[in-house]
């Protein structure tokens, strides 16, 4: 037994730079400095949400340095895109960011429609409001409970979902799926809602307005979670305009930026909602602009379901299955759950799109995570990690 | 030590306030559906999306309303169809389904041009293995329609056959021939 | 200054080969400049100083190189518009790295380097972000010779409001005859990687990307006559 390596099996008590690592972890630790120990936050790991790897460098308690790893999670939807035809990768929409897969429906849905000068009815606008506005109420309640399940409080994940439960019946009844949701087809929608649909739809209303106020009660003004948030993770203005971060991070930095209302899609300028901005640029901000977000969302849904009016859901002579989108090239931007959806598609064509350019949010989103955790408690940095609402699969795509 | 006094309260304040809203939510009825003692209202699966059937002919029911056009098995992003045509007018001898493959877009329930497909609303589906999701769907219709003819005996009602059914067709797609 | 018209003055001051207006209600930009590479660093400076922030950066595969798109817009304001950049150098495409200017430019020149194999010069951190890096394939995101288009023949680029002399992607006239309209891109070695990028069935060795250059002279010897006598045939 002169050998004790058995004590050391990955070779964790040797002197720096001998341990095994991989690619991602050398090329980390050649910046390492003395005194400090990296290690690997996840890419398993229950607070990362989703296959996210983060290498930090921590002195005792505190992150020095820290690199996101990605591509756990690559499903290569962009290269899928060019053997798909056009209307055959729109299923592969509501996979990108499935907590958000109307917004990337939309995103998809859009950019072929502009490119090809292809109206959508008003019943479909309206349709497809009320599904997006919904869909993005049930992506905040699970940002929300997930988040607070990083902060330790393992109940109001349990009542977020008891919420979806209700969200997830509404929008099965319309898209026939309670999540990777496939609603959207060029120039309309997939299917009318009947009768039931709305008036689920008008019950769940108030019941949601009861829910955010017990919401309030038991986790918003809660001691802790304000101790825990306040003042933590400061991204400004300044910081989101050098990493283009959008959607709620940079409305908690101030910025008024709100793609529906800055660049008006579909029919979001009939509707009186406001956009919460809040002037801290800490994770209480952040958390303050979602839930707020989710009772403007509640706003639209209510107006629009009073003012649809009778029609198709689709347009006539809709693109088929095997329609192939005009040459041209198109950029358009959905306000996501998370920030801004863009998709870019250039066409020759031919029966497949040439290329297709999916900006994920949180691509961006998450660029910002290693400055704004510079410095703090890794258990801060991993509120600051839960604050950006991050979904890796759009992400990795 | 008053603002220490002061944040002590405002701390039991908060988890006073919790305990009230968790002991409420502790006596309220549970939302989940609790398979399978209860099932899912068939109400609530109207457009449901479940692996898919071929839809009951017009005047023979057992006979399905296929062309073998092959528009699904082109419109599928997934190339999970199968169809090929038989000998006796445009029927198809084989109608083989991945359901393992399928992505439930509803491509090919929207371009077939005979209404002959259509998503079933089978939940509670459950196999053992990768075999048992290739589904051969010609069988799966004539045992469906086998063991709840609509015509011509109405007095049979369509809900209660429409659950024993999904028993039956599980068991089809094991022993499917082709 | 928030006006197409001055952003274009602007652009052209920095040295931009041609700027184009594409209809936005058809394709989302309201201006996009054609910059050549050493002058890009100077217009996105610009855009900074105005208060535009980069969206995406995205590349695209054709015949006469790699067009890599950078989309920005003003967060105060709605002014979309895109820096366009042709690498006609397919075996050693270099661009310079934006990544001083915005740092979230770092991440989304990664995600280009990994599909295409564009190289940005000066990116901190240039290595593959959504591709494994310890077991590197060749890009995948290349076309195929079967496949690749040439911006000229698609004409999405449009008819360029204000171009300088020789700008090579103006769009091709629907007749030409390859002899006539003299296409200054095709002298540049054809397709730098393997054809149908099919990273299962080829292992190249590590570092595949400098040792490309050999193969791709003795590929370029194979495609060019194939690709020469495809476009003379049209």
């Amino acid at each position: 037994m002169s050998n004790f390596s058995f004590l050391n099996p990955f070779g964790v008590l040797d002197e720096p730079g001998t341990y095994m690592g991989d690619f991602y972890s050398h090329n980390f630790s050649k910046k390492a400095k003395e005194g400090t120990v990296i290690l690997n936050l996840g890419p398993q790991h229950p607070s990362t949400h989703g296959v996210l790897r983060v290498l930090v460098e921590l002195y005792g308690e505190y992150v020095m340095r820290s690199e996101p790893v990605l591509g756990y999670l690559h499903r290569s939807h962009e290269k899928m895109a060019e053997h798909k035809t056009a209307y055959g990768f729109l299923p592969n929409m509501g996979r990108v960011d499935y907590l958000n897969a109307i917004g990337w429906n939309w995103a998809y849905a859009a950019s072929c429609e502009q490119l090809a000068g292809i109206q959508v009815p008003e019943r479909a606008e309206y349709l497809r409001v009320i599904s997006a506005e919904l869909n993005r109420i049930s992506s905040h309640l699970v940002w929300w409970g997930a988040f607070v399940l990083d902060l330790g409080a393992f109940t109001p994940i349990l009542y977020a979902f008891d919420d979806r439960e209700d969200l997830c019946d509404i929008l099965q009844r319309v898209t026939g799926s309670r999540l990777t949701m496939n609603y959207f087809r060029f120039g309309g929608v997939g299917a009318d809602g009947d009768e039931r649909f709305f008036r689920l739809i008008r019950e769940f209303i108030p019941r949601m307005r009861e829910r955010l106020k017990m919401y309030r009660a038991l986790v918003t003004d809660n001691v802790i979670l304000r101790r825990r948030l306040e003042g933590i993770g400061s991204m400004d203005a300044d910081m989101c305009l050098r990493y283009g971060a959008t959607g709620p991070i940079l409305r908690a930095a101030g910025v008024r930026r709100d793609v529906r209302k800055a660049i008006p899609y579909g029919i979001y300028d009939r509707f009186d909602y406001e956009i919460p901005v809040a002037d801290r640029c800490d994770n209480f901000g952040r958390y303050w602009v979602r839930v707020e977000e989710i009772e403007q969302s509640l706003r639209i849904v209510e107006q629009a379901v009073a003012q649809i009016p009778e029609g198709k859901h689709i347009v006539d002579k809709a693109p088929k299955p095997a329609w192939k989108i005009p040459a041209g090239e198109s950029v358009f931007s959905v306000e996501g759950a998370r920030g801004e959806i863009s998709v870019h598609v250039i066409s020759d064509g031919g029966k497949s799109p040439y290329r297709v350019k999916l900006r994920a949010p949180g691509f961006s989103n998450l660029a910002l995570f290693a400055e704004a955790a510079e410095g703090t408690l890794l258990a801060d940095a991993i509120a600051t990690l839960g604050s950006l609402d991050l979904v890796i699969p759009e992400i990795d795509r | 030590m008053i603002t220490a006094i002061w944040d002590q309260l405002k701390g039991l304040y908060s988890l006073i306030v919790g305990m009230i809203v968790t002991g409420r939510y502790f006596f309220a009825p549970q939302k989940t559906v609790h398979y399978p003692r209860k099932v899912v209202d068939p109400e609530d699966l109207a457009a449901y999306r479940g692996p898919l059937e071929l839809t009951r002919g017009k005047d023979d029911e057992s006979r399905t309303r296929c062309i073998s056009c092959q528009m699904c098995a082109k419109g599928c992003p997934g190339n999970c169809i199968k169809v090929v045509k038989g000998t006796e007018g445009k029927l198809p001898s084989t109608w083989v389904y991945d359901f393992s493959l399928c992505c439930l877009c509803g491509a090919c329930v929207e371009v077939c041009p005979a209404s002959a497909i259509d998503f079933s609303h089978r939940l509670y589906l459950v196999v053992t293995s990768r075999e048992e999701l290739v589904m051969d769907l010609l069988a799966d219709l004539k045992e469906r329609v086998a063991a709840n003819p609509l015509k011509p005996a109405p007095d049979v009602p369509a809900a209660a056959g429409q659950k024993a059914a999904d028993a039956p067709s599980a068991g089809a797609a094991k022993n499917g021939e082709v | 200054m928030s006006t197409p018209e001055a952003w274009r003055d602007a652009f052209k001051e920095a040295g931009a080969l041609a700027v184009t207006r594409p209809d936005p209600a058809k394709s989302g930009l309201a201006l996009s400049a054609h910059m050549p590479a050493g002058s890009l660093v100077a217009a996105a400076e610009k855009l900074k100083a105005g208060g535009f922030s980069l969206l995406f950066i995205t590349t695209a595969d054709f015949t006469e190189g790699f067009l890599v798109t950078y989309v920005f817009d003003s967060f105060t304001e709605h002014l979309r518009m895109a820096l366009r950049v042709l690498v006609k150098d397919k075996s050693c495409p270099e661009v310079p790295s934006l990544a001083h200017v915005y740092q979230g430019a770092e991440w989304h020149e990664r995600e280009s380097y990994d599909f295409y194999g564009v190289i940005f010069t000066g990116n901190p951190n240039l290595v593959p972000i959504l591709l494994p890096g310890d077991d590197p394939i060749p890009p995948p995101h290349r076309k195929g010779p079967d496949v690749i288009a040439s911006i000229r023949k698609l004409g999405f680029l449009g008819e360029a409001e204000w171009a300088s002399d020789g700008w090579e992607l103006a769009p091709a006239p629907p007749e030409t005859k390859p002899a006539a309209g003299a296409k200054p891109a095709a002298e540049k070695p054809a397709a730098g990687a393997k054809p149908e990028a099919k990273p299962e069935t080829e292992k190249p060795a590590a570092g595949a990307k400098p040792e490309a250059k050999p193969e791709a002279e003795k590929t370029a010897a194979g495609a060019k006559p194939a690709e020469a006598g495809k476009e003379e045939g049209k």
